[in-house]
């Protein structure tokens, strides 16, 4: 049992890696970065509630042949969200199985331990269970709470809503463990095609972009008609019970919280629960194991390139960076696949906001908006560049041994940003034009963007090197990197701002004549154009002189 | 002289003494010259200041007549280096990794192919260099770095503690190896704690304790007094091996 407690903790703190909660040395706290954190989190989950919310309560409102049926539609849309909560644990199940049961080195550096293997199993297995109960309860209860609000049940429905999160997570496992052998094998085959993981990353992320970008549409259809009952027609809501039938085990759980069929519900969720353990001890079992005592073969490159490719000393460093870029899961997704959705993000905000704008003043900001969404995308996804130097840990500092200057090798790193982020720059200018910018006004933008963005490139690369501390743990470059990269995202963020604000203020009281005060200014049309020109060639100048500032001699000493 | 150190003096910023103070070394053509230290002597930083790895506060090191400080870029050109810590770039293959240090270094392509070549035979190793890095055994990536180290032929060849993790086969093919390439008119340089290597393999060794160089033995001339390896060591560096 003692053996059992010692792994589970440990377990725990893998799956709840709160480090400020450990001992030992204190250290500064990335408070930027944290309050950042924080009030992204706070925003993206009041967007989400609040549009839930008045879908909530406008969807229990829908009449069908001028019959309300409040309850009826009530259990619908519970439907609807718990099969959405029940993928979404199955399938941080399944990832949280997989990792921690497929780690095979983790898992053997215990086994010289006098561990046995099932009490290292069920250590695991139950640390998942906490995370995903803990995953579900902040999801299923703030389902609930938004329908209690909306449907004012009675108080029964917090013990069914109990029941339903007690069994939820157990059915989750029983899905993810069905599905655990099929998701290892497309884990694997897809690992080392890089291409592959590309294209998932990218098509992930400009879907969830869409997703969200499709809810705040309906929030300003709802902001101008009113209502969102155009939506919820009769065809609509048929279409839905048609899907709704085939949502098992959620519709089940949807009955529960609302008490209709409760015990035949119940009994079915509870075979399944039952089930789930059975079926996950032996699948798990089966699968640690194997992972286990299983010989690792190494499998030679199918396409290994074996040709003598010679470079230029830069563009070899050029390549090195893309190298460790592309085929580190982890980079790919934080830079190539944000910059690949940027034009996609940077397209759906622009025609969202463009027709608010203009309902709302009556005037178009087109070039001043347009400004404003590209550079907030195009720092946002240039962030990842203030672990230029880090990213690379010793190796960073075994560079400094090539016959290479330090300015030509941070050059590389610079020029490999400077080529990804321009690209997206350019894409998203091309996708500002289709979205109705004028030519003119589309090549203005993406020159001022452009400009910010080798700016943004260079200071933060800079950072990174005057921060630098190579051979810190793995930890320790995180908290530098995080601290690091909200100072260039809130520098970043307040020159878009300041720009891109400034620039529409400048448009909107170029066209007031009404207010004799601003029309004594005579503000002129084109000051909206020149001011983020000025700007963005006055940031470049004061990056390029921050970045070229002893740079030799702050190589020279990067930490090691 | 193709490697020469003079009053080399490093402190690291944590530490109010010096880690190494007054290092002098000199190496030249057709010599293998071993620094020899307990754990934590100073090799590795006075191997890291050669290399440019670390900053150092006084004294000059000259690499085939290049300074290190002043004349950087061709003082690298000279050498070749291989850590202890196979830190490497761990998303390349092996290959790819051997050519990115032929780029960086300027070597034409039927020069690394040649050199490619001999070193897969010399390290028996096959095709496994087309393999990304991270699937490397230790001894694997020792043998990646020391071809990206040499890809370029360097006169002056420097290694941290070489010969850790490699298999017997590869470290007798090694040892053949810095032979060879000392007799072909470059120095090898390279710091341990294996008695027994540096005994076999160096013409002159550095013995190193505490920061400081206590002794500069030349190996043909000591081994002539008859005198043993390891009880000179201990006895110089004042730690005498006890049984408890």
């Amino acid at each position: 049992m003692r053996e059992f407690l010692i792994l589970f903790k440990h377990e725990m703190k893998m799956q709840f890696p709160l480090q400020f909660l450990s001992k030992g040395r204190k250290q500064k706290p990335d408070i930027i970065g944290s309050l950042l954190s924080l009030l992204t989190t706070l925003l993206v989950a009041c967007v989400f509630i609040a549009l839930l919310s008045i879908v909530v309560k406008n969807y229990v409102k829908v009449e069908i042949h001028r019959v309300p049926a409040p309850f009826e539609r009530g259990l619908e849309l519970l439907n609807l969200l718990y099969a959405t909560i029940l993928i979404a644990i199955s399938v941080a199940c399944m990832e949280k199985m997989r990792s921690g049961l497929t780690k095979k080195r983790d898992n053997e550096l215990f086994l010289r331990l006098p561990v046995k293997p099932q009490t290292l199993l069920m250590s695991k297995l139950l640390a998942i269970l906490v995370w995903t109960y803990i995953f579900a309860f902040v999801l299923v209860v703030t389902v609930n709470v938004i329908f209690f609000i909306a449907l004012k049940p009675s108080f029964i429905f917090w013990i069914y809503t109990f029941l339903v999160w007690f069994l939820m997570p157990l059915s989750a496992f029983l899905i993810a463990t069905l599905l655990l052998v099929p998701y290892i094998k497309v884990i694997d085959f897809i690992s080392e095609r890089y291409w592959l993981i590309f294209v998932i990353l990218s098509c992930m992320i400009i879907g969830a972009f869409l997703l969200y970008s499709g809810l705040l549409g309906i929030l300003q259809s709802l902001l101008e008609t009113g209502s969102i009952k155009f939506l919820f027609n009769e065809a609509f809501i048929n279409t839905l019970q048609g899907l709704l039938v085939w949502t098992y085990p959620a519709n089940c759980f949807a009955n529960i919280a609302l008490g209709k069929n409760l015990f035949l519900s119940l009994l079915i969720t509870v075979v399944i629960a039952v089930l789930a353990v059975v079926i996950l001890y032996y699948v798990s079992k089966r699968l640690f194991y194997a992972t286990l005592y299983k010989n690792e073969s190494k499998k030679l490159a199918k396409k290994a390139n074996k040709d003598y490719v010679v470079r230029k000393p830069l563009a070899s460093l050029i390549h090195k960076e893309f190298i460790s870029v592309f085929r580190n899961r982890k980079h790919l997704f934080s830079y190539f696949a944000i910059a690949t959705a940027m034009p996609v993000m940077v397209y759906c905000c622009y025609t969202l906001f463009e027709s608010l704008i203009s309902n709302a003043i009556g005037l178009k900001v087109n070039f001043s908006l347009a400004l404003l969404v590209l550079l907030i995308f195009s720092i946002l996804t240039n962030t990842f560049c203030a672990t230029n130097i880090t990213r690379d840990g010793l190796v960073a500092l075994k560079s400094k041994m090539f016959p290479i200057k330090a300015s030509t090798q941070l050059l590389a790193k610079v020029l490999f940003c400077a080529i990804v982020s321009s690209a997206a720059i350019i894409v998203s200018v091309i996708a500002l034009l289709f979205a109705g910018l004028s030519v003119w006004e589309g090549c203005l933008c993406g020159v001022v963007a452009l400009a910010f963005s080798t700016a943004q490139i260079f200071i933060a690369t800079r950072m990174d090197l005057n921060h630098a501390n190579v051979s810190a743990s793995s930890y320790e470059i995180e908290r530098i990197n995080n601290r690091t990269i909200s100072k260039v995202v809130v520098l970043g963020l307040i020159l878009a701002l300041i720009f891109g604000v400034l620039s529409m203020a400048l448009f909107i009281f170029a066209k007031m004549d009404t207010i004799s005060f601003i029309a004594s200014l005579n503000l002129k049309t084109w000051y909206a154009y020149l001011i983020p020109i000025l700007g963005g060639v006055l940031y470049l100048g004061f990056a390029l002189f921050y970045y070229l500032h002893k740079l030799e001699k702050s190589f020279e000493h990067m930490i090691s | 002289m193709l490697v020469e150190i003079k009053g080399l003096c490093k402190r690291y910023e944590s530490k109010a003494d010096y880690t190494i103070e007054n290092i002098n070394i000199e190496g030249d053509a057709g010599e293998i010259i071993g620094i020899l230290g307990h754990n934590g002597a100073g090799k590795s930083t006075t191997i890291k200041c050669i290399t440019g790895m670390h900053p150092y506060e006084n004294g000059s090191i000259t690499i085939a007549g290049h300074d290190l400080v002043s004349d950087s870029i061709l003082a690298k050109q000279n050498f070749g280096y291989v850590s202890d810590e196979h830190v490497l770039f761990e998303k390349m293959t092996g290959f790819e990794f051997i050519n990115f240090m032929a780029d960086i270094y300027n070597v034409t392509a039927e020069d690394r192919k040649l050199r490619v070549e001999r070193f897969q035979q010399l390290f028996a190793l096959g095709d496994s260099i087309y393999n990304p890095i991270s699937s490397y055994s230790h001894g694997m990536k020792q043998k990646i770095a020391f071809m990206g180290a040499l890809i370029h032929n360097p006169k002056v060849f420097i290694l941290d503690e070489p010969m850790v993790g490699l298999d017997p086969y590869t470290a007798s093919q090694v040892k053949v190896f810095f032979k060879q390439h000392a007799e072909a008119g470059n120095l090898v340089l390279f710091s341990s704690h294996n008695l027994d290597v540096v005994e076999k393999l160096c013409n002159r060794v550095y013995i190193i304790d505490q920061g400081r160089i206590l002794k500069e033995l030349n190996m043909a001339e000591f081994k002539a007094t008859g005198e043993d390896f390891e009880e000179y060591f201990l006895s110089i560096t004042k730690r005498v091996a006890k049984v408890v």
